[in-house]
């Protein structure tokens, strides 16, 4: 017998749940006295033995005590016609002793009777194989392996053997596709060993293997190709080509388990994880977009860590308000949170859009669902991959603001408008003269404030470590994640103490662990933390922009002489309290910290035994989130600037003098505040699977509760349910699903609390049928179905409705000499017995194809929900008397229907050119069915019949241009026009013709603010290792609504301008037939005049396309870096929303309908590398 | 089922220790799951208060009957509570004066102007919230019908006893219908809601609808009549004369007996005691009684002599106190509830507290404050001239423009209750506490307008609060005002609901249209009379000769007497509507004019202080001229003899608008 080396290092031992465990890291023992792979290795070591020590704390890496003698303990047993595995057993249980053997090469089937009295254990051994030619050895202090004498080594002795055995076998070969293009990164591994490698940048490997291992089989897998095997025999060169296309073993998440992928009937799409991971972005939210069918995404602003977007699944449905229509966003099966997510450690991210996807999530269906799982060990040799980016971020899409002169002369006009008075100005000749020439910049300034607060760059970075790998019972994935972000303002470090700069810092540390026990038992842990550390102003961001907006360019500098200016007197004019300079600091600074843990702990049980294909499976989860806020503020030393007093002349007076206006205070402490919550989660299942013939049967039926504390004096909100599915297909070409999820929650009144959604699917695979044409043209064709209910209880945060009415302490009355105080009860809330949660109705048709030879494929889907039950508040009429005290009802009813298409394409061009299209389109609307609304005097004022989120507005016909207009008596007059309407005022439709303009006369205008069309275009190119994605991505029929400084110039009389102001009204600028967007100018622009009315004049068309991702990356074949054990190199460099094509003149088309005071989206150039070693 | 556990436990024998552990832990949890649910749901018992909690004790079904009260005693005053449930029922930001002769609001939030500018309507009328008028009405329903309930017990505060209860009943009643007076005054006949309404969903094509039960579709103007009659003849015998010290405020009989006697003296008047509205829409009975019956003027003047039958009989008399005077013996009948003098309110709100300083009926009605509120009430001089009288009782001329001094020796003999109720140049201020800060007692310095006739409206003043615009019609209105603390500002309002003068005017009313020669209509109006500070109605007296014998001449009597007597205090507004005279020129229509002072010569006026001689200060006053002129030409339309139902309400299809809107 070999002797073993080494045997204390290369076992690890670990206690956990009283399951042993003897887990074996084989490359430890391996390839000794290569001095730059035992660098690696002990790195590796090193590595890996300090993340299992930080994740299992808990578990004991002690020695046992009783070591050398297990084999010379006694042991007494006395068996008749038993199998030698139950007799192992037994031994199992008396000693502490675990045995292994390949039952494939050992049987232990074999029926023997045993009679031992106190006999040393070894003896006992001895007997049982004896004639056999069966071998054992201690490994260790307890584990005793068999290894068979016999020619066929048992897999256990085959990594003890390579360490003595000298001639070895070097396997060499080529793995490509049908094309004949080389796969990088394919897998090869000898079955049921550990032992493999992955082809290089030509899509060569080598494996270097034992004599012994000749008789193996490698197995060869690539990501998107069928998996194929090949016995070694004597072959030294083995070259492979894999079949592209989703093997019928592909399996995709879908809710509650895995389902085949060729077996779907339900409407579910997948977005690759590497996709992405080429978006340089901080959260995968705003990665979504576009990427696949489906989603509709908006992301409002860019600032770090508070930029995460808003997604929802085919559109909205719902119009109860709040969160109400989001997504289910489950991660490893629990609902979490997408904002944290590190996008290295994803699996996979799949959307379930239809009834028959959604129905086992019930109550919380009915808005799509996102899976996301995270990446598990894959058996092998640990596999380390390093990825390292540096970006920088730019704001895009800023206002262009009018400079000093034109602002003056802008604003003389308005003035001059208003007053009714040609020769009425604010600025005269040689304040506008000074403002051109720049020799007066205190008192006659011209800052464009966007440049003054805002950098042109900052930088961002982030890198991830990971490595996975094991042996056949345990695998392990252990990823390091860390994220910066800087946020974009210029000034916001003035002083040393504190920045007011936002900065967003991100660790994430997961540990995903999956064990084989036995055959049958396997057990995963799942373990993420998330910690968050990010600085932002005390200020709201919104205030800050705003402010920013508030300003004009004739607003001094805020800074002279190191010093920071509160007033300047002397001034022109305009100078506004709250310069955005002050803004930002006055109020100070806060940190937030932030950790998050999720911890997944689970296992499944084949009971095979007792039914072929049965088993069972059972989860906990367990949640925490923590964030406290620091809040700290200074009082920051402040200055007014005067024209110095005793100037001689002009030129003197430019040089001012400060005058302390405010001293400066420490950083003081301002309160902290704290968000904590956590959540308990737990399932059960019982699955069956199993195929006969040409029948193929699953079923599950599953348990699961949840508790969500939220902190505070909330109650918890509580969860149960049972979810089954039975799938059932013949011969791969019928299928037939039901899903049914009952589950109720604490929100509903007793005996109301449960529900019960049940869909049924079907496909079809037309292709599969004999008597379709085997054509290239025509290569594959499957139809898809579903119908069925899903709930949604995300009823607009409402709790506990169906409480009884309850009363409240009301206002006092007061009788008596005293004036006594007698307090009231009045009714605090009318109570709704009946509350429950909205009721989708899904339905679903799809249709996937191949043509062309398996050149495009293509899926298309429609899609129609009716949801009611949309909790909404009762109009009731008003001699109700506390018609505002009624709960809200289930009686809005809502209906959104659409279609989506999916199209991929991949051909070759020459021998080292690849490419693919992949293209994808989205198109949801939705529409108010009933809402309870009053009914209005003209059908156009009506929410019900519109869209949701649909605004109402006079509808605007272009401007009057003459005196003439607005003197013809038939003109309705505008109950807003005051002293009467001028030339270059908005003229309106009198859409209910009663003659005069006003609010009856507002119709739909423009379209909601969240796009009904999204879609995404990829292009790929492939050439050599060159490898360059261009992805293109656009939303359409959307609208946004920008009011006051984001739209109106000199709001207040002070407020900011942008260069369209140029475009107003004027006669001249009419006469001479310019471009006109701007009514005549004003000085006190107001939401309730004539002009500024909500109407369409003001309505911007938010369409856009973006390119809004490319990528050009470069995989390094052969290289020195090889030698050093690097396996791959890759260098890319890529960019996010770097153009964007929109109507909008200024603002990001993402824009919420605002005043425009929000962060500004980013444009992200960033280069990085990705090694595996 | 059972043989697969039964399987299991064979199986388990042969399972090492590690497995089996797993599979109990996964059965556990699944039937935990779906066994052990019943609590996991649970909703924790609450300390819900439910209908059953609030009656199940007197002391907490009292507290149901406090809430009543203070959602439905009726206040004038500008409490800016309006929103939050409370009775509030001056305009938003102005007495309801302001939008009727009687008065006028100036400034940019003056939104009684609506009513002067006729741009009042469906959509913006804010006056009156018929919302929390009706929550009024649920909260007295919700009290009916849940009384029943109480225990006879005795708790910490009450005994509940048959007596208790049914006079708690009779309370509630006459809230209930004090709320409907308050809506049939200004809409007619109205829904009544004599239950509390419940929500009712009916499934309609597969949509649930919401309606309530009942529904509250209008009533006849007679059926509004009778219920609120109802309601009082079913109180007055279970309420008591008088309450102890502690609980005074509450309805006692006199207040139902009131309430009666408005009632029936409305429904007598000329606007509904006949066969035609104003405007008609085929929904007459909504607006009047359908015939002309001159037996209602009958039955009001019983009513209003059983009331003050009643009032005698318990002490109620008009608050003439010689220490006092007759400007505070008037100031003091108003407003002055709790003062041992006053046993002139039968009826008086008391939902708010005692306001500070920036109370806003001192905010919005104290000229000091003027920039702050931006709002005040000002008094047309052409009302002043046509209704009040100088010392003598005779008519006031004033010539349409003159010297400060001149107008200052005419405005000095008028009336005593024209003292009591305005502010104007040269006048003192009744308290000086509140005003020494900005620097005198004169008036003057607020009330005129500097530079020549043509300038704009300057003020100037020492305090920055005086830094603006003036007042610009000239006399100020200070009813209510008067009695805001000297000291401190503070104010305990309470706003008259029902003041004994009104029922002595009202008798008069009544048997003037029965029989004009009944000499009690004399002694009611002398009651009045005595008490203002003006001559009594006998023979020599210059009015008393003018009507004696002439129905006609003593109905425009007794309503000038009305207007003064009863000014501010909401009765003006719509007794123009019942004499069905608001269209009249002067009324609700056509000009209306001010007095204001500006500076006729070169030298200027000063700000008047203590230390001035009489000298100085008459030196002072030549520097003014004043002139009379109009400000406003106030429209009216037959529609607005009766309002209109909010259009968002119309809307929803159940209730039947008024004619006009």
């Amino acid at each position: 017998m070999p002797k073993l080396l080494f045997q204390e290092e290369g076992a690890v031992k670990y206690d956990f749940m009283s399951v042993t465990l003897n887990f074996k890291l084989d490359f430890f023992m391996k390839n000794k006295g290569e001095s730059p792979k035992i660098l690696i290795n002990v790195m590796k070591k090193t590595f890996v033995q300090f993340i299992f020590s930080i994740i299992f704390v808990s578990i004991s890496a002690a020695n046992d005590s009783h070591a050398q003698g297990i084999l010379n303990q006694k042991i007494s047993l006395s068996l008749e016609e038993v199998t030698i595995k139950e007799v192992l057993q037994e031994i199992e249980e008396k000693m502490d002793v675990k045995f292994s053997y390949n039952s494939r090469k050992i049987n232990v089937n074999e029926r023997i009777s045993i009679n031992s009295k106190e006999n040393e254990l070894s003896e006992v051994l001895t007997n049982l194989f004896k004639k056999k030619n069966i071998n054992f050895e201690l490994v260790g202090t307890r584990q005793v392996i068999f290894t068979s004498g016999n020619e066929d080594y048992a897999t256990q002795t085959l990594v003890k053997s390579n360490l003595v055995l000298t001639k070895n076998i070097v396997i060499t070969g080529k793995v490509t596709n049908e094309q004949n293009e080389p796969l990088i990164g394919a897998s090869v591994l000898l079955q049921g060993t550990t032992k493999g490698t992955t082809t290089d940048i030509e899509g060569s490997y080598s494996l270097e293997i034992t004599e012994e291992e000749i008789k193996g089989v490698l197995l060869f897998s690539y990501v998107g190709y069928e998996n194929k095997t090949s016995l070694i025999g004597l072959n030294t060169i083995i070259n492979i080509v894999l079949k592209e296309g989703a093997s019928l073993e592909e399996v995709v998440v879908v809710g509650y388990g895995t389902q085949k992928k060729v077996s779907l009937t339900g409407a579910v799409s997948s977005i690759k994880p590497n996709d992405l991971l080429k978006a340089p972005v901080s959260s995968v939210a705003n990665a979504l977009g576009g990427r696949t069918a489906g989603i509709i995404s908006v992301q409002r602003t860019g600032e770090p860590g508070r930029d995460i977007g808003d997604i929802f699944i085919r559109g909205i449905a719902t119009f109860a308000g709040g969160t109400s229509a989001g997504p289910l966003v489950l991660v490893d099966g629990v609902e979490r949170s997408l904002a944290g997510i590190d996008p290295y450690t994803i699996e996979s991210l799949n959307v379930l859009k239809d009834a028959s996807a959604t129905a086992v999530f019930g109550v919380r269906g009915a808005n799509g669902v996102i899976i996301i799982t995270t990446k598990t060990g894959e058996q092998g040799k640990p596999q380390f991959t390093f990825s390292s980016n540096l970006g920088v971020q730019n704001p895009i899409r800023l206002p262009k603001l009018l400079d000093a002169v034109g602002y003056a002369q802008l604003r003389n006009e308005a003035e001059a408008n208003d007053l009714n008075n040609i020769n009425a100005r604010k600025f005269s000749d040689w304040d506008i003269e000074r403002f051109k020439i720049g020799d007066d910049p205190y008192f006659h300034p011209n800052i464009d404030w966007f440049d003054y607060m805002l950098k042109e760059r900052s930088p961002q970075q982030q890198y991830n470590l990971n490595v996975s790998g094991g042996m056949q019972n345990a695998r392990y994935f252990v990823s390091l994640g860390f994220l910066d972000q800087d946020g974009a303002y210029k000034v916001g470090d003035l002083f040393k103490e504190f920045s007011a700069n936002p900065n967003y810092k991100r660790y994430n540390i997961r540990t995903n662990f999956d064990f084989n026990l036995s055959k049958n038992l396997s057990l995963f842990i799942k373990a993420s933390s998330e910690i968050q550390d990010a600085n932002y102003a005390n200020s709201a961001t919104r205030d800050i922009f705003s402010t920013i907006l508030s300003a004009n360019p004739i607003m001094s500098p805020v800074i002279f002489d190191n010093k920071m200016i509160r007033n300047v007197e002397g001034l022109t004019a305009f100078q506004i309290s709250n310069t955005p300079l002050y803004q930002m600091l006055f109020n100070g600074y806060n940190t937030n910290f932030g950790s998050r843990l999720n911890i997944n702990i689970g296992g499944r049980y084949k009971l095979d035994n007792l039914v072929k294909g049965l088993s069972i499976r059972g989860m906990v989860a367990y949640d925490s989130y923590y964030l406290q806020t620091n809040r700290r503020t200074k009082q920051i030393p402040m200055y007014d600037l005067r024209r110095n007093p005793t100037a001689k002349s002009f030129q003197d007076s430019i040089n001012p003098i400060t005058v302390v206006n405010q001293f400066e205070g420490p950083v003081i402490f301002n309160g902290e505040s704290f968000v904590k919550n956590r959540k308990e989660y737990a399932e059960a299942a019982i699955e069956y699977n199993k195929n006969f013939n040409d029948h193929g049967i699953t079923a599950l039926i599953l348990g699961t509760a949840e508790r969500y504390y939220d902190g505070g004096n909330q109650l918890p909100f509580n969860y149960l349910g049972v979810v089954s599915r039975a799938t059932y297909q013949f011969k791969t070409k019928y299928f037939f699903d039901v899903n049914v999820g009952y589950n109720g929650s604490e929100n509903f009144a007793k005996g109301k609390q449960f529900g019960l959604f049940p869909s049924f699917s079907t496909g079809y695979i037309v292709s599969s049928e004999p008597f379709f044409p085997k054509t290239k043209s025509i290569s594959y064709l499957k139809f898809r179905g579903s119908y069925g209910i899903v709930g949604n209880d995300k009823i607009g945060g409402n709790r506990f409705l169906f409480t009884p009415s309850s009363f409240v302490s009301g206002a006092n009355y007061f009788l008596g000499l005293a004036n006594t105080p007698l307090p009231g009860y009045r009714e605090g809330t009318i109570g709704n017995p009946n509350v429950t949660w909205e009721q989708a109705k899904k339905l679903n048709i799809g249709t996937d194809f191949r043509i062309i030879n398996d050149l495009i494929s293509v899926s298309v889907d429609y899609f129609k929900e009716e949801r009611n039950n949309i909790l909404w508040n009762l109009n009731v009429p008003i001699t109700f008397g506390a018609g505002n005290l009624i709960s809200p009802y289930n009686i809005g009813v809502a209906e959104n229907k659409g279609f989506e298409v999916e199209m991929g394409y991949r051909a070759t061009a020459g021998k080292a050119v690849t490419y693919s299209i992949n293209g994808n389109y989205t198109f949801a609307r939705n529409k108010i069915v009933y809402m309870d609304e009053t009914p209005q005097p003209f059908p156009g004022l009506a929410a019900t019949g519109s869209r949701i989120g649909q605004l109402k507005g006079l509808l605007a016909n272009g401007l009057f241009n003459t005196a003439e207009e607005i003197a013809d008596p038939s003109r309705p007059k505008s109950v807003w026009e005051g002293a009467g309407l001028k030339p270059g005022d908005i003229r309106y439709v009198d859409v209910n013709e009663d003659g005069k303009i006003d609010d009856n006369d507002r119709v739909n205008i423009g379209n909601p603010n969240i796009p009904e069309i999204i879609y995404g275009l990829t292009t790929g190119i492939q050439w050599k290792g060159f490898e360059l994605t261009i992805f293109l991505q656009g939303a359409e029929n959307v609208s946004a609504y920008l009011t006051g400084e984001a739209v109106w110039p000199f709001i207040a009389g002070t407020k900011t301008a942008f260069e369209n102001a140029t475009e107003r009204w004027t006669e001249e600028r009419y006469l001479k037939g310019e471009t006109i967007s701007m009514p005549r100018l004003t000085a006190s622009p107001e939401a309730t005049k004539h002009n500024y009315r909500t109407s369409s004049f003001w309505m911007q068309d938010a369409s856009y396309l973006r390119l809004k991702n490319v990528e050009l990356a470069y995989t390094i074949g052969k290289s020195p870096l090889n030698k050093l054990g690097v396996k791959s190199f890759r260098i890319y460099i890529n960019g996010q929303n770097l153009y964007t094509w929109t109507k909008m003149p200024f603002f990001d088309p993402e824009i919420a309908n605002s005043n425009g005071a929000v962060y500004p989206m980013t444009r992200i150039f960033n280069a990085g590398f990705n090694l595996q070693f | 089922m059972l043989v697969l556990i039964y399987n299991f436990k064979v199986k388990m024998n042969t399972m090492k220790k590690s497995e089996s552990f797993f599979i109990f832990l996964m059965l556990a949890l699944f039937v935990s799951s779906q066994y052990a649910c019943k609590d996991y749901l649970e909703q924790p018992e609450g300390s819900i208060i439910t209908v059953d909690s609030v009656f199940n004790n007197p002391d907490n079904a009292m507290r149901a009957l406090w809430n009543v009260y203070a959602t439905s005693v009726v206040n004038g005053f500008i409490t800016g509570d309006g929103g939050s449930g409370l009775s509030d029922a001056g305009t938003v930001d102005g007495l309801l004066l302001g939008a009727s002769d009687e008065g006028d609001q100036f400034g940019s939030g003056g939104r009684s102007n609506q009513f002067n500018a006729g741009t009042w309507n469906a959509n913006n009328q804010d006056e009156f919230s018929l919302g929390r008028v009706m929550l009024g009405i649920r909260n007295a329903n919700i009290f009916l019908e849940n009384v029943d309930k109480v225990p006879f017990i005795t708790t910490s505060n009450y005994t509940w006893a048959p007596q208790l209860k049914e006079q708690t009943i009779g309370e509630a009643k006459v809230l209930r219908a004090l709320m409907y007076y308050e809506m049939m005054i200004r809409y007619g006949g109205v829904p009544i809601i004599n239950e509390v309404p419940k929500v009712v969903i009916n499934e309609v094509d597969g949509i649930s609808r919401a309606e309530i039960s009942p529904l509250g579709v209008r009533r006849s103007l007679k059926s509004t009549i009778d219920f609120i009659l109802k309601d009082c003849n079913e109180a007055i015998p279970v309420l008591p004369n008088s309450y102890p010290n502690s609980d005074i405020g509450r309805i006692n009989k006199g207040a139902a007996l009131a309430l009666k006697a408005v009632t029936l003296l409305w429904a007598a008047s000329p606007l509904v005691n006949t066969d035609k509205p104003p405007l008609s829409s085929g929904f007459d009975s909504l607006l009047c009684l359908g015939n002309t019956d001159n037996s209602r003027w009958n039955a009001a003047a019983e009513a209003h002599k059983a009331l003050l039958d009643w009032a005698t009989q318990n002490g109620y008399r008009l608050l003439d106190d010689p220490a006092l005077g007759k400007i505070e013996s008037y100031n003091y009948a108003t407003g002055a509830a709790l003062d041992p003098r006053n046993k002139e309110l039968i009826l008086y709100d008391k939902s708010h507290g005692q306001q500070a300083g920036g109370a806003n009926i001192v905010r919005w009605g104290c000229p000091i404050y003027f920039s702050w509120g931006n709002v005040v009430m000002a008094v047309p001089i052409n009302f002043v001239l046509k209704t009040f009288r100088d010392n003598d009782g005779n008519d006031v001329q004033i010539p349409n423009q003159g010297n400060f001094t001149e107008l200052k020796a005419i405005l000095k003999k008028m009336e005593p209750r024209f003292h009591a109720i305005a502010w104007w140049p040269g006048s003192q201020y009744t308290f000086t506490g509140l005003m020494n800060a900005q620097g005198g007692n004169d008036t003057a310095k607020f009330l005129f307008k500097k530079g020549n006739i043509n300038g704009n409206f300057v003020q100037t003043g020492a305090g920055t609060q005086l830094i603006g615009i003036g007042v610009p019609n000239g006399f100020h209105q200070k009813k209510f005002i008067n009695l805001v603390n000297a000291n401190n500002g503070t104010v305990n309002l309470y706003w008259p609901v029902f003041r004994l003068s009104e029922f002595y005017l009202g008798y008069a009313e009544a048997l003037n249209e029965v029989n004009p020669s009944n000499p009690e209509i004399l002694n009611a109006l002398n009651e009045v009379r005595k008490r203002g500070g003006l001559p009594l109605l006998e023979p020599g007296n210059n009015t008393y000769q003018a009507i004696l014998g002439n129905q006609s001449n003593i109905r425009n009597y007794i309503r000038r007497e009305r207007a003064v007597e009863l000014y501010g205090e909401e009765h003006r507004f719509f007794d123009v509507r019942r004499w069905k005279i608001a269209q009249d020129e002067g009324v609700m229509k056509g000009q209306f004019s001010r007095i204001f002072l500006f500076e006729n010569s070169t030298k200027a006026y000063v700000q008047p202080t203590t230390s001035m001689t009489p000298a100085q200060r008459s030196d002072n006053d030549k520097t003014l001229s004043y002139k009379i002129e109009t400000f406003e030409n106030r429209i009216w339309e037959d529609k607005m003899y009766f309002y209109p139902f909010p259009q968002s309400e119309v809307n929803k299809g159940f209730l039947k608008q008024n004619p006009g809107w």
